[in-house]
């Protein structure tokens, strides 16, 4: 009889634990982001309108939302607006032309303006651009039209997504064990390092520590070479081309002129762009290959002589560059 | 030699309850949590307690077979029960067995209403002070003590610190015990703005595959991580096709990198197709980045009528977390799937309204985390305004909810820890027992030793 309890004890320590079986039920829905952005093309520029918030936040706000996109006006080079009742301007940030913040709770929706020279890129990349941001897959040219529609003067976009609006998709709050590759303060950058491998020119310096972001850096007759990786596709490839030819000191082409400044190659066994941007007193000849997930820039970027000279190696060097196999 | 050797019972007894017996099992315990510490270079920490403490039996090195924590809790437990029940005896007859037995039975019931009446509390209603509310909490304990003391001292007499004592520790073991196998731990990621209705525990991942056909809610089957360890097919109840995770195809940490042209790359489907997983060693228990364990597998979707493989995808948390789900096309059917980190939904949600970090002028030191959150509890009708900051945790349906984090980047995120643990209360009450049982003993001895002088 005095063993009962023990035995007792035994049968019910060793019944107890948690059941790790295949389950089935049901959950409420996930958690969705939507995002209505707005593109209104000006003189010379284009402007666009955006606010991204959890779907029901924006639903409630949808009606006011739309009304304001509705009578965007463009005069010239800019954009009139009448804002709604409620809504408050706040003076813009260095990239922002300005942003209004609305809506019934805290924290307040945000509605930002942000204005690019030409046409920003071009109405598919910046949609692609967009759709990424809510972790959605980028669409093929032919059906961006589709989710575009006509509001006043406005091209509305609306989308809804799992992912929170972030440049690069969403982040983990957690802190994970790895960064991707080639993000800024990464603490292991001899890693990344050695999985390229690729032809160094004799006459190529390589800085061992290469400026933040970088993974590789050279100096050649006065050039400056830099081989970089970027978490999503970097903003696609027309805003990064434009980008390097206003650093040459040359207009921004937009996706209409993605013929004439860059040209298709292979870079690291990936479809890639090459793209040369010859200005008077700059010069940036660079390989472009994105891919939503990662996406790597090779750059020279230095005075017009220096990069001419130094044109037939680093298009050598592009080609040989190479990701090493896991056995090595 | 006595009668009760004699008897294969009480021999049996005699082992159960030996000191001996009771020496050896602590000297186990102490060599396997040195074991299990030194582990720690190498693992995670919650690797280290499944591998270890929280199973019957450890493999040291991974081949040395070893009772594990549980055993040897179990052990010890026994040990602890038998050795009382042979060696003590009740001292009380009559009326005084009587009142002996009912105060001991109030003292249950309180101590009994003290482990579980609190974790009833609202605190959405309340702000304690956190000193006074462990103080206040030990006060509770030390009256349920005090009410055991004058039970046990009624029936054992002189020996009543000693089963009271001891009561206190089997308390604190089986509070482990819940703990270990019923309480659920896990994290709520809110970003202002945001309404979340779920925790996530990231020291283990599952794969949820979700059919959102439905507009009201998602019909979801989660596969746990142990069973994608393990590999194998795996059968899915109600879907048209089943799983298969191939022979050490799940990495319990992994990082992802662009596939390498000529290299083999299993995954024949989704994402996998342009990234590959990598096998990355664990965090180590002994890191104190707080870095997380982000697994990843191939997974093989096979039609359930004719197992041929609709293709193999990459999974992985770190994925999911970036980009969402992937989508798995059967027949004319799209469903999604992910590895994600352990889900578990809450009958509430909780509305990040702002976080505020807050540090002292002129530096980086921080003074001061806190969570402006509004609870919403549609079953109950609670809508409710509630703050949650450093020590103060708001108590709400028997969970927890501590700020633990935040999102680092943009401060406008916040990282709770919800912790559902129905006897939190319960190491509390377990140490005032002790308390109480050793000042007990102490003072009966001395009574005693007074009383003789005093005879004498």
């Amino acid at each position: 009889m005095r063993l009962l309890p023990a035995v007792a004890l035994l049968v019910a320590v060793a019944g107890c634990g948690r059941q790790e079986d295949v389950r089935r039920y049901k959950a409420p829905k996930d958690p969705t982001w939507r995002m209505i952005g707005a593109i209104v093309t000006a003189k010379d520029s284009t402007w666009f309108f955006k606010v991204a918030a959890p779907t029901d936040r924006i639903a409630a706000c949808q009606d006011e939302v739309l009304s304001f996109l509705r009578g965007l006006k463009a005069q010239e080079s800019d954009v009139k607006w009448t804002l709604p009742p409620g809504w408050k301007e706040e003076q813009g940030g260095p990239a922002r032309v300005a942003s209004f913040k609305f809506g019934d709770r805290d924290p307040k929706l945000e509605l930002t303006v942000v204005k690019l020279p030409g046409d920003g890129g071009g109405l598919p990349a910046n949609v692609n651009r967009w759709r990424e941001q809510l972790g959605l897959e980028r669409a093929a040219e032919g059906d961006i039209a589709a989710s575009v529609r006509k509001l006043g003067e406005a091209q509305i976009v609306d989308l809804v997504g799992p992912t929170r609006p972030a440049m690069g998709g969403g982040r983990p709050m957690v802190r994970p064990s790895e960064p991707p590759p080639g993000r800024s303060g990464d603490p292991k950058l001899d890693d990344v390092r050695s999985m390229f491998q690729f032809e160094r020119p004799a006459e190529w310096r390589e800085n061992p520590q290469p400026d933040k972001g970088r993974i590789f850096e050279f100096q050649a007759d006065g050039a400056q070479i830099s081989f970089t990786i970027m978490g999503g596709d970097g903003g696609g490839l027309a805003a990064n081309v434009d980008r390097w030819r206003t650093q040459a000191g040359l207009e921004p082409l937009g996706e209409q002129g993605l013929g004439r400044s860059a040209t298709p190659m292979k870079f690291v066994n990936t479809d890639a762009w090459l793209v040369e941007a010859l200005g008077k007193d700059r010069a940036i000849l660079g390989v472009i290959a994105l891919s939503p997930e990662f996406s790597m820039f090779l750059k020279m970027d230095g005075p017009p002589t220096a990069v001419s000279a130094q044109r037939a190696t680093f298009t050598r060097v592009a080609q040989s560059f190479q990701m090493r196999g896991r056995h090595e | 030699m006595n009668s009760d050797a004699r008897h294969p019972v009480h021999r049996v007894l005699a082992v159960l309850g030996s000191l001996r017996l009771t020496v050896a099992l602590l000297g186990m315990s102490i060599f396997l949590v040195f074991i299990g510490t030194w582990a720690q270079k190498y693992n995670g920490i919650w690797t280290v307690m499944e591998q270890y403490f929280r199973c019957w039996v450890a493999l040291l090195g991974g081949w040395v077979p070893f009772p594990g924590g549980k055993l040897l809790g179990a052990a010890l437990l026994v040990n602890l029960i038998v050795s009382h029940a042979s060696r003590i005896r009740i001292q009380a007859r009559g009326p005084r067995l009587l009142l002996g037995l009912a105060t001991l039975a109030v003292g249950f019931a309180l101590t009994w209403l003290v482990i579980s009446h609190v974790f009833d509390m609202d605190s959405t209603q309340k702000t304690i002070n956190p000193s006074k509310r462990v103080t206040f909490q030990l006060m509770q304990g030390g009256g349920a003590a005090a009410v055991l003391f004058v039970g046990c001292w009624l029936l054992f007499r002189r020996k009543a610190g000693i089963v009271l004592l001891h009561s206190g520790i089997v308390i604190l073991m089986f509070s482990e015990l819940y703990t270990g196998e019923l309480a659920d731990e896990g994290t709520m990621s809110i970003f202002e703005g945001q309404s979340v209705n779920f925790v996530e525990d990231n020291r283990t991942s599952e794969l949820a595959i979700i059919d959102d056909s439905s507009p009201s809610a998602d019909d979801v089957v989660v596969v746990p991580e142990k069973l994608l360890k393990r590999g194998g097919p795996i059968r899915l109840e109600g879907l048209p096709f089943d799983v298969e995770v191939g022979r050490d195809a799940f990495y319990k940490n992994a990082q992802l990198s662009p596939v390498r042209v000529g290299e083999s790359n299993p995954a024949t489907q989704g994402a996998g197709v342009r990234i590959r997983a990598e096998n990355r060693r664990e965090e180590a228990g002994v890191d104190t980045s707080g870095r997380v364990d982000l697994p990843a597998a191939y997974v093989t979707f096979k039609d359930r009528g004719t197992n041929a493989p609709l293709g193999t995808w990459m999974m992985s948390v770190r994925y999911t977390i970036e980009k969402g789900a992937q989508t798995i096309r059967a027949g004319s059917k799209e469903y999604r799937a992910a590895l994600r980190f352990k889900r578990t939904y809450k009958p509430y949600s909780v509305y990040l309204s702002q976080f505020k970090f807050e540090r002292y002028p002129g530096t980086d030191k921080p003074k001061d985390y806190s969570s402006f959150v509004r609870v919403d509890d549609p079953e109950r009708g609670v809508v409710r305004d509630v703050r949650i900051w450093m020590n103060n945790p708001l108590r709400y349906r028997g969970d927890t909810l501590y700020q633990s984090s935040f999102d680092a980047e943009t401060e406008r995120g916040t990282v709770l820890q919800v912790v559902d643990n129905k006897v939190w209360m319960a190491p509390y009450v377990a140490c005032m027992i002790v308390a109480v049982g050793m000042l007990g003993q102490f003072l009966l001895s001395l009574f005693g030793f007074i009383q003789k002088l005093v005879s004498r």
